[in-house]
């Protein structure tokens, strides 16, 4: 129904209202039906047709949908348009190649020290915000793993999961204890019975206390960049360079 | 020979599909018998038999090992932050922990 509606709508449309009502469908965050109304205004506009297509570009990305995005960044001509710079920069971004997008994103002071900031360095961020960044602690994955050998659960506790880490310590006490148990009672066909079940928790442990720093670091290391984004307004940036 | 069917055995992914089998076996039998105790969704045999055919044997054993070490009522208080939220089933509230995430 909307799509019918949009189709007659745009049919007897002019040139400004498409790109209004385009826009409105992009701020709405429809933006499947949004690229339909930039396709057909790049119809009714061709002279704007890098702009449009940078837009597009734009939209999927935002979308996720990367293999579109690409076709339409591969249409444009002007390639030191500050548009092109500015989608092609936010698809490497979102694929996180971030030395990459660095290369694109170096037209804007702004975008290219969020990027910086993103690989550690904080000093150009810090000077364009005028405020002192302070990065909070990752947990690191070789800690956790090591933490995890020599004592099980220390690991996940380390990384931020007390109640993960004091189940498995645990579930790693009683399998690994019983193995023991016996052996030291000369019981081996129970010790054979017991061994692998120690051994399969043990690993895990160490394999999840691995994980679960990863997993910790990414959603702190998102958290954070998330919040410099929208101090930096990175996003309004974006949207500027792509008006039109 | 022996080698040479342990070899055989793991180079097409027997040892795998023996696990894999081996779980569905005890999802029509042993699972069935019990009541819904997992507190994740899918539930830990579920996910132990995805992540085996996904990822392959060993990472799929270590995971599903974590997994198990994972599976306690607490685990609900990290639904919001570590996995994707909850979902009601039955009379229970159950975290989802999705495979994919895991690669």
């Amino acid at each position: 129904m909307i799509f019918i509606f949009i189709l007659s709508f745009s049919l007897i449309a002019k040139k400004d209202s498409v790109k209004n009502f385009a826009e409105y469908l992009e701020k709405s965050g429809e933006y499947e039906f949004a690229i339909l109304e930039y396709e057909r205004y790049l119809f009714l506009a061709p002279e704007s047709r890098d702009k449009v297509f940078s837009k597009i570009a734009y939209l999927y990305l935002k979308t996720d949908n990367f293999q579109n995005a690409f076709n339409f960044l591969n249409k444009i001509k002007t390639r030191e348009s500050k548009e092109y710079k500015a989608v092609s920069g936010y698809f490497f971004y979102k694929l996180n190649k971030i030395t990459l997008a660095k290369k694109f994103w170096t037209f804007n002071d702004t975008l290219y020290a969020y990027l910086t900031l993103i690989e550690g360095n904080k000093e150009k961020a810090e000077s364009i915000l005028n405020e002192k960044i302070k990065f909070p602690h990752f947990p690191s994955k070789f800690v956790a793993t090591i933490l995890s050998i020599f004592l099980p659960g220390a690991g996940k506790i380390y990384s931020g999961r007390l109640y993960d880490g004091i189940y498995s310590f645990l579930i790693n006490s009683i399998s690994i204890y019983s193995a023991y148990y016996f052996y030291k009672k000369r019981d081996f066909k129970r010790f054979y019975i017991t061994l692998p079940v120690a051994l399969f928790f043990y690993s895990g442990n160490v394999f999840g206390s691995y994980y679960s720093a990863k997993i910790e670091e990414k959603i702190k290391k998102k958290k954070f960049f998330d919040m410099y984004k929208k101090k930096m307004k990175i996003k309004d940036i974006l949207e500027r360079c792509l008006s039109f | 020979m022996i080698l040479l069917i342990v070899l055989q055995f793991f180079e097409f992914n027997m040892a795998g599909k023996v696990t894999t089998e081996l779980i569905k076996l005890y999802q029509q039998t042993l699972s069935q018998a019990q009541a819904d105790v997992c507190n994740f969704e899918p539930s830990c045999s579920h996910f132990a038999y995805e992540v085996i055919e996904e990822y392959g044997l060993l990472k799929g054993i270590l995971l599903a090992s974590d997994r198990l070490q994972r599976c306690h009522p607490f685990a609900i208080l990290y639904s919001k932050e570590y996995y994707e939220g909850t979902i009601k089933k039955g009379n229970r509230l159950k975290v989802i922990d999705n495979p994919q995430k895991y690669k």
